[in-house]
């Protein structure tokens, strides 16, 4: 009676600097493909905020040998599910599909690696920068606290880090962008040497690794950019806090933290995860107990992690006030039951509780070709090794209890929070943002990614 | 080497099948089905009772909702938090739900856990405790669950349109109720509700997942075996009324940026001889990234993130349903291309969009079950809405024979698109008057909340 969640893995580099990465799971008749690309918003120049999410979109517009929309058309007419998605630190185009379909996936994929420029067009451009428009409006705009992660970010990270925007980006730096400019990042980020390419599935490492070589091997390597990453930040210096008067039903409060990157190892960052696990996941955590249960101040509280590489790592949390319930009340609770569990650590139960709920996201996050596949592709780009990926459990389940106290202490605790409050305005209606220490939060995209 | 000109020759699916169950009945009478799912390491498990809503009382409706909150908050001698944490250290999810057709509970968990977590399972369907300090609590979350909801244009547009759409059935009303219901409902209610309706004889376990040496009948047996209770027997279905006259619903929703659309027709069943070729005719239609109401609202105009259609179904109705969000000042032009595209498309879908459909409906089967989650969601949707459980592989034989001319035969024979419901979520003052200029059918105004 095990689980053995072990994913094969095998990896090759061909000629032109393409890592491709294969793990075969024979009879499973499914095959899923996943190419990311070491570009995500925090690539982007301050004046093209939301650049690399538009480019996304414009992938899916042809190549040279394929017409517009016909990405789509044809993958999807054999069956395949298909998408990509834009984040902090990468591009990733993914599809799954019949096993029989896996040499048109990657036909796609190598056409508009190497020649997308041969499709572009100021129509299709303008259209995609309208999409993407409504895209912002109907995940971020035009719902209710949809927009309060955006200000969030630049509470922790200056205007220029790389963190400080979110990946949809600003809508007025999309409408000034040219042509001409996606042409231009395209040929600084769009290259063999810049990718990871995945095959996972109904296939044999040999005919996998055939096929990447027959379908990309001819693409030019191209030069691939500076890899280089920001020094990491230290928890911010003292408290920052912005409010906000919008069209919401309830208050609530959104917390930002500065965390310590992911890497390698990522020992550190998941000793953070796991201590935010046990404050701020699920039933079992202490703020929904202390918060939900106990005060019933709130109907919702939880702290979450986004795994990021360039110098920090994003810590996220959210607590949704009950009416009529204060915000200073409930903020100051969220603080002592951080600090409290920063000094005390965690029981053993809890610490048990982490670690099975961790496992079990694993074994959720490894159940399908396409989740191994971009694990994968994930461990090879942000990392160097795909391999890796089969240590990213054993490190967590060694992680002690001390180690998950002290991460706390250093990197949860409430002198190193940026909060921003969101009450409901009186007119219904978004009133200018005021904030209460540093001035300008201002322009930026969706939670962590944003899909085609 | 260079690159090749023309796309690769596909080579055609597997004949994929669905898992085939391993059926067992309990001295109980609880039914179970089993389904090997190797290399799946979370367990999925579903407890489906048959009940429907229908048997709430009108003024304490979403009953069945609040049992479902309420039955994982403690049982069996432990308090909800001790609960929660045997559960948590099993890495087990367990929920449950309420919907038209059936209520369910639902488990995940690791293999390893199987044993203990389906024990937990079983102790919250035969043993809730029902505390009344839980019922409290949970009934006052989903008082708040209803308010904050309401803020949302997406749960709106849906509630809005249930409402117009089904007339005066239990379907048109939310599933959880509304403030005043769900303030009318007491524990004893849920209690009831629980003993009545949740027992062996009405209960399929579907079960799913890579086993590899356990026996999931012996480990299903071993936690419900001495479960011993008969509640009532379920009362018969009423017919579900749904709109015949065209209707144009605007819910006033100020300065937003979007107008939020669902546009709604009666469409078909699972069992109706129609529902493979009207599948097949949605997908072109709508159902698909490159379908005709995507091609033109997305990739032609640019005035949506995405427009699809799809058919919802319950046991007794079927809907065809688009759902869409549109940039504001274009909304009025949306509404009438969707239902210009809907009325179009009567008698014109091709060869290639019905051979392209057909091949995307059936080759996507297994993918589509490669999660052992979604082999237990599909049975238990099937058998909720009175079908077989191999209804998978019968689906996909007549999906596979869908001609263009059966496509065309069905949709202008389910959908109607002089006849559809449009409800509209968007700024009033701005949409009022062109919406009645269109002359589609007579504009009502609603207010977002229902009453």
């Amino acid at each position: 009676m095990t689980a053995d969640p072990t994913v094969p893995v095998v990896s090759r580099t061909l000629d032109n600097g393409l890592r491709v990465v294969v793990s075969p799971t024979p009879g499973l008749g499914v095959v899923a493909v996943n190419l990311w690309y070491d570009v995500g918003s925090r690539h982007e120049e301050p004046h093209r905020q939301g650049f690399a999410h538009l480019f996304e979109h414009l992938m899916f517009q042809g190549s040279r040998h394929v017409k517009p929309g016909d990405h789509f058309a044809l993958l999807q007419g054999h069956g395949a599910s298909l998408n990509a998605t834009t984040s902090f630190d990468r591009t990733n185009y993914y599809e799954s599909l019949p096993a029989g379909a896996l040499d048109l996936a990657l036909w796609l994929e190598a056409d508009r690696m190497a020649y997308l420029d041969d499709a572009l067009t100021q129509e299709n451009f303008d259209n995609q920068v309208d999409v993407v428009a409504q895209e912002r409006s109907q995940r971020m705009d035009n719902v209710p606290y949809g927009t309060v992660f955006e200000k969030a970010l630049p509470l922790i990270f200056d205007a220029e880090h790389p963190y400080g925007h979110l990946p949809i980006g600003n809508m007025r730096h999309l409408a000034e962008a040219t042509l001409d400019e996606v042409s231009a990042f395209h040929s600084t980020y769009y290259m063999p040497s810049n990718a990871v390419l995945t095959i996972v599935g109904d296939v044999t490492e040999f005919e996998a690794l055939r096929k990447a070589e027959q379908y990309f091997g001819h693409i030019a390597p191209g030069t691939p950019p500076d890899r280089s990453l920001p020094q990491p930040l230290p928890p911010v210096a003292e408290p920052v806090r912005l409010d906000v008067s919008e069209d919401v039903p309830m208050p609530a409060i959104w917390f930002a933290l500065r965390l310590p990157a992911d890497s390698p190892t990522g020992r550190e960052l998941a000793a953070v995860g796991l201590a935010s696990s046990i404050v701020g996941e699920g039933d079992t955590s202490r703020l929904h107990r202390r918060l939900v249960r106990h005060d019933q101040t709130a109907m919702s509280a939880g702290l979450g992690i986004n795994e990021l590489i360039a110098g920090n790592a994003l810590g996220i949390g959210s607590v949704h006030a009950v009416p009529g319930q204060g915000l200073d009340e409930i903020a100051q609770v969220f603080d002592e039951v951080v600090s409290q569990f920063a000094v005390v650590g965690p029981t053993q139960l809890e610490l048990d509780v982490a670690r099975a709920q961790a496992e079990r996201d694993w074994l959720d996050a490894m159940s399908t070709a396409a989740g191994r596949a971009d694990a994968l592709s994930g461990c090879a780009l942000l990392f160097g090794d795909p391999a890796l990926l089969n240590e990213r459990l054993p490190v967590l389940q060694a992680i002690t209890a001390d180690e998950v106290q002290s991460a706390a202490q250093r990197w949860l605790t409430s002198a190193v929070h940026a909060q921003v409050r969101v009450v409901p305005s009186a007119t219904g209606q978004t009133e200018d943002a005021r904030a209460v220490e540093r001035a300008d939060a201002a322009a930026g995209p969706d939670s962590s990614g944003a899909a085609i | 080497m260079t690159a090749q000109l023309s796309p690769p020759t596909v080579r055609p699916a597997d004949d994929w099948r669905f898992p085939k169950a391993t059926e067992h009945r309990l001295t109980n009478g609880m039914r179970v089905l089993a389904y090997h799912c190797p290399g799946q390491f979370v367990i999925a498990a579903s407890l489906l009772f048959e009940v429907s809503l229908e048997v709430e009382r009108r003024d304490k409706e979403g009953v069945a909702a609040l049992v479902a909150r309420c039955l994982t908050q403690g049982a069996a001698g432990r308090s909800a938090e001790e609960f929660a944490d045997a559960l948590a250290l099993c890495g087990a999810d367990l929920g449950a739900s309420a919907s038209h057709d059936g209520f369910s509970v639902h488990l995940s968990t690791p293999v390893p856990h199987l044993s203990v977590a389906l024990r937990l399972m079983a102790d919250a369907v035969t043993a809730p405790a029902f505390d009344r300090f839980e019922f409290e609590h949970e009934k006052q979350l989903r008082l708040q669950e209803i308010e904050q909801a309401g803020a949302y244009p997406q749960h709106v547009a849906g509630e809005q349109l249930n409402a117009a759409f089904f007339a005066d059935s239990r379907s048109a009303r939310p599933i959880g109720g509304w403030t005043e219901t769900v303030e009318a409902i007491e524990r004893n209610d849920v209690a009831t509700f629980a003993r009545d309706h949740l027992q062996p004889v009405t209960a399929t376990m579907i079960i799913a997942g890579d086993f590899g040496t356990v026996d999931p009948i012996a480990e299903v047996g071993q936690a419900f075996q001495d479960w011993r209770h008969v509640g009532r027997p379920a009362p018969p279905r009423e017919p579900v009324e749904t709109a015949v006259s065209p209707q144009v619903v605007l819910v006033d929703w100020p300065q937003s940026p979007q107008s939020t659309l669902r546009i709604a027709g009666r469409a078909v069943t699972r069992d109706d001889q129609r529902w493979q070729a009207m599948f097949v005719a949605n997908h072109a239609v709508g159902g698909s990234f490159s379908s005709r109401i995507n091609s033109v609202l997305r990739e032609q105009k640019g005035v949506t993130y995405g427009a699809s259609s799809a058919l919802e179904t319950s046991r007794r109705a079927g809907v065809f349903n688009v759902s869409t969000a549109v940039r504001a000042d274009a909304t009025v032009e949306a509404v009438r291309d969707i239902v210009e595209i809907l009325t179009a498309a009567t008698g014109t879908l091709t060869d290639d969009e019905i051979a392209t459909s057909v091949r995307a409906a059936t080759e996507s089967a297994a993918l589509g079950f490669e999660r052992a989650e979604a082999v237990v969601t599909r049975v238990e949707m099937l058998l909720s809405q009175g079908l077989p459980p191999d209804h998978v592989d019968y689906n996909l034989a007549r999906l596979r024979a869908v001609t263009t001319e059966a496509a065309n035969t069905a949709y202008a024979d389910v959908l109607r698109a002089d006849q559809l419901t449009v409800v509209v979520v968007g700024t009033a003052d701005e949409l009022r008057k062109p919406l009645g200029t269109w002359g589609y059918a007579a504009v009502r105004e609603v207010s977002p909340e229902l009453r």
